[in-house]
């Protein structure tokens, strides 16, 4: 089920509502039923995925907790390999035999291994991700193991964050699921902003800009050059949109039933360097490689070059987590390179220098830039798609006239000039509202008068201006 | 709770004015277009003869003509884009609210059979969902329809920025009519432009769900005693450019296969580069005359 369907608006409120006039015990049944319901709108038979990953993890939990020495490790490897194994076999193994074949071919040799007919289960990324979460922190001592089974499964499956994140950690989560939630208006209502914030940055602008976007991207030797960097620049603000609108719906679901998710972004395009970047943007994958990868491979506790290789070996996986694709491997070794780069810049060139005012909004601008030309590897199809995008946006390609119009044959949506005005009004009132105010509008409590007009207002931006389409969320895929 | 509720009255109330803004402004720009839909659903005129089609009628039929030489009260209902589907919902449309018209001309080209499972252009039909044929037809392409129809705000939820935009431009005064091209009772012809560049007209294909809607369209005028008449409109022809033949051909036994008569006009020899538009469209003083030579064509096929 899509947050920005109509099947949501009616289940939001019923669950919700519900979940307030159960008593305590029954709420962690009502919301794993609810999730199960929830995630059945995809492809129902893969919920079995979860059922297999939860069995797994939960008793791998207990006997990681009950086990010493290499029994623990034992439980650990087990619960690690059930998890990857899965990812491995629905995301990555047609990845690795089609590489596997072309390698062969490239040196005269047929070999046709056999591809799977399967499609990526929904969020699969995630919620394996969190699932190793649990098993690693009850490993290092962190977490305790989980002894109700329900309640584990919902820490896998809670709806909200089921699909796109947060990716949680079990020391944040589960003890919520323990607590007795009594209706807080205030709570509430601060979820419902976020979900009304996060649904106008996803149908309001998000969606309206993927028009233009997804009508240039494939087809870049058709367009003058221009219209390649509005699609770039477009692309940059879109996939924020789309997965920080997803973040924020879903803390804000969780918030209206009392539950408290972690902070996923924290206004990124206003970074100055690419690591300020990189502690803004998709904080709960950032921080679980830094927390279980990174630290692993021995974090910075190893000499400085073997730092380096750790740094560029988590943002090469990171990149690979996204999408069984090179174009995803590549986005990630350019960040990698980049995070080198601006770190042996900060140790050698800036040393303790504090950049002036007038450079720290170059930086952003200049970080901002950079971050927009690696997204083009992200959302090309392919490598040589990407290539070309560049190529003709960097060699200031004339060949066709510039036009801001633009008309998805598919859907019948057109983008033109008023749609560009109205992108940047609202872009322009996105970033105002998330300058001032703090990522989870948490200050708007303190001005009541502005908050009743917040609401107004997004309400109908959304009715009227929003682009509903039945677009799933970019982070869907992963 | 109760001031959740407060919110979200007043937010549904200003989207409801914004939506009736919009809806005024949309109309008022869509000066041609609207108004004959309000025509052919709601209006009082029952009319002799209907032309039925795509662009390929509404630009080529001048009622005015066509009334002329047959001596009878005929309206174009071509609309650009019309599926079968689409064609089969404006008659059952019309019928809702008139006496059956004695003939249907229905001019078939390739868009005709083809994308039969949806209305395409169908934005301003959204205003007329109280007609049932009309809301049952668009049940093909848009999601609820229902609560389009009794919370008509949500209709802008299913629309571009095209029409927010003539929305706007609509309560500025701006419209759609320019001043080159003629109307008349439905039909719009093109400017005198003439075509400058030729280029290949595409092969077409028949898809069956076209033909179920065709059938549909040959019963609904067999149950009402409406005397259909199939017809293909002009297409430049060039030399060794078999496709338009090919066309005619398909269409003709078509109609044969549906026992329904066929309109062969010897036309595509008869108009030259300077008639056209573009490729498959005449200009204003193609359309002339080409309705002169539609018109007395017709008689015989009249009873």
């Amino acid at each position: 089920m899509l947050f920005n369907s109509f099947e949501f608006l009616l289940f939001f409120p019923i669950v919700t509502a519900l979940f307030y006039l159960l008593p305590h015990r029954f709420r962690w049944f009502h919301l794993l039923a609810a999730s199960c319901f929830f995630y059945s709108f995809f492809i129902p038979i893969y919920i079995l995925i979860l059922f297999f990953t939860i069995i797994i993890d939960y008793y791998a939990g207990i006997f990681i907790e009950k086990s010493e020495g290499k029994k623990k490790k034992q439980f650990l490897v087990l619960s690690l390999i059930a998890n990857i194994g899965i990812l491995m076999v629905f995301k990555y193994y047609n990845f690795f035999i089609d590489n596997i074949n072309t390698a062969f071919l490239g040196v005269g040799m047929h070999l046709s291994l056999p591809l799977l007919k399967i499609i990526l289960p929904i969020g699969l990324s995630f919620h394996t991700f969190q699932a190793m979460s649990y098993t690693i922190e009850v490993y290092r001592g962190n977490q305790k193991a989980e002894k109700h089974f329900g309640i584990y499964a919902l820490y896998v499956m809670f709806y909200p964050q089921l699909v796109a994140g947060p990716i949680e950690r079990p020391q944040n989560v589960l003890h919520q699921f323990h607590e007795v939630k009594t209706y807080n208006s205030e709570t509430f209502k601060s979820g419902m902003r976020l979900i009304l914030w996060g649904l106008f940055k996803k149908v309001v602008i998000g969606d309206r800009l993927s028009i233009y976007v997804d009508v240039v991207f494939p087809h870049p030797e058709q367009y003058h050059y221009l219209n390649l960097v509005m699609a770039a620049l477009f692309f940059s603000i879109q996939i924020y949109c789309d997965f920080s609108g997803y973040s924020d719906i879903a803390i804000g679901t969780a918030r209206t039933m009392g539950y408290e998710l972690m902070t996923n972004f924290n206004r990124p395009y206003f970074a100055k360097n690419i690591q300020e970047f990189w502690s803004r943007w998709h904080i709960s994958l950032s921080t679980w490689f830094r927390d279980y990868l990174y630290i692993s491979l021995g974090g910075n506790r190893v000499g400085i070059k073997r730092m380096y290789v750790n740094v560029a070996i988590v943002f090469v996986v990171s990149g690979f987590w996204h999408g069984a694709n090179w174009t995803f491997i590549i986005w990630g070794a350019i960040h990698a390179a980049l995070i080198v780069l601006f770190m042996l810049y900060k140790k050698f060139v800036l040393k303790d220098k504090k950049t002036p005012k007038v450079l720290s909004f170059l930086s952003i601008i200049l970080t901002f830039a950079v971050v927009t030309l690696a997204w083009v590897y992200f959302r090309a199809s392919s490598i040589t798609e990407a290539h070309t995008f560049l190529q003709h946006l960097l060699s200031g390609n004339t060949t066709h006239a510039f036009s801001s119009y633009v008309m998805d044959k598919q859907l019948g949506f057109t983008f033109n000039k008023f749609s560009l005005m109205l992108s940047a009004f609202f872009v322009a009132v996105m970033l105002v509202v998330e300058y001032i105010f703090d990522p989870n509008l948490k200050k708007f409590q303190q001005y009541k008068f502005l908050d009743f007009g917040f609401f107004i207002s997004i309400i109908c931006f959304i009715i009227l201006f929003g682009v509903f389409n039945n677009k799933s969320f970019i982070y869907f895929q992963f | 709770m109760r001031k959740f509720g407060l919110i979200l009255l007043v937010s549904l109330l200003i989207s409801h004015l914004i939506y009736l803004f919009l809806e005024k402004g949309i109309q008022q720009f869509s000066a041609y277009s609207y108004p004959r839909l309000v025509e052919i659903i709601e209006g009082k005129t029952n009319y002799d003869m209907l032309f039925f089609g795509t662009s390929r009628t509404q630009v080529h039929i001048n009622p005015r003509i066509t009334d002329s030489i047959l001596q009878l009260n005929t309206y174009n209902a071509g609309k650009a884009g019309a599926s079968s589907l689409e064609v089969r919902m404006l008659l059952e449309a019309y019928l809702t609210k008139h006496k059956a018209p004695k003939y249907m001309v229905y001019n078939i080209d390739h868009l005709s059979i083809l994308n039969a499972d949806k209305v395409p252009n169908s934005a301003l039909y959204l205003f007329f969902l109280d007609n049932e044929a009309i809301a049952k037809g668009l049940e093909t392409t848009y999601d609820r329809v229902f609560l389009m129809k009794y919370i008509p705000f949500t209709r802008i939820m299913n629309l571009d920025d095209y029409y927010r935009n003539i929305g706007v431009q609509g309560n500025m005064g701006q419209t759609e009519i320019q001043k080159g091209p003629i109307y008349y009772k439905g039909f719009a012809s093109n400017d005198n432009s003439k075509l400058k560049k030729i280029k290949a007209v595409k092969p077409m294909e028949i898809e069956v769900p076209s033909l179920v809607e065709m059938d549909k369209i040959i019963s609904i005028c067999t149950q009402n005693k409406i005397k259909l008449i199939f017809h293909y409109g002009p297409i430049l022809w060039q030399n060794g450019q078999e496709t338009s033949f090919q066309r005619v051909k398909e269409i003709e036994q078509l109609a044969l296969q549906k026992n329904i008569d066929f309109l062969t006009l010897d036309t595509l020899k008869t108009f030259e580069q300077n008639d056209f538009y573009d490729m498959v469209h005449l200009n204003r003083d193609g359309t002339t005359k080409y309705s002169v030579i539609f018109a007395h064509a017709l008689k015989p096929y009249l009873h």
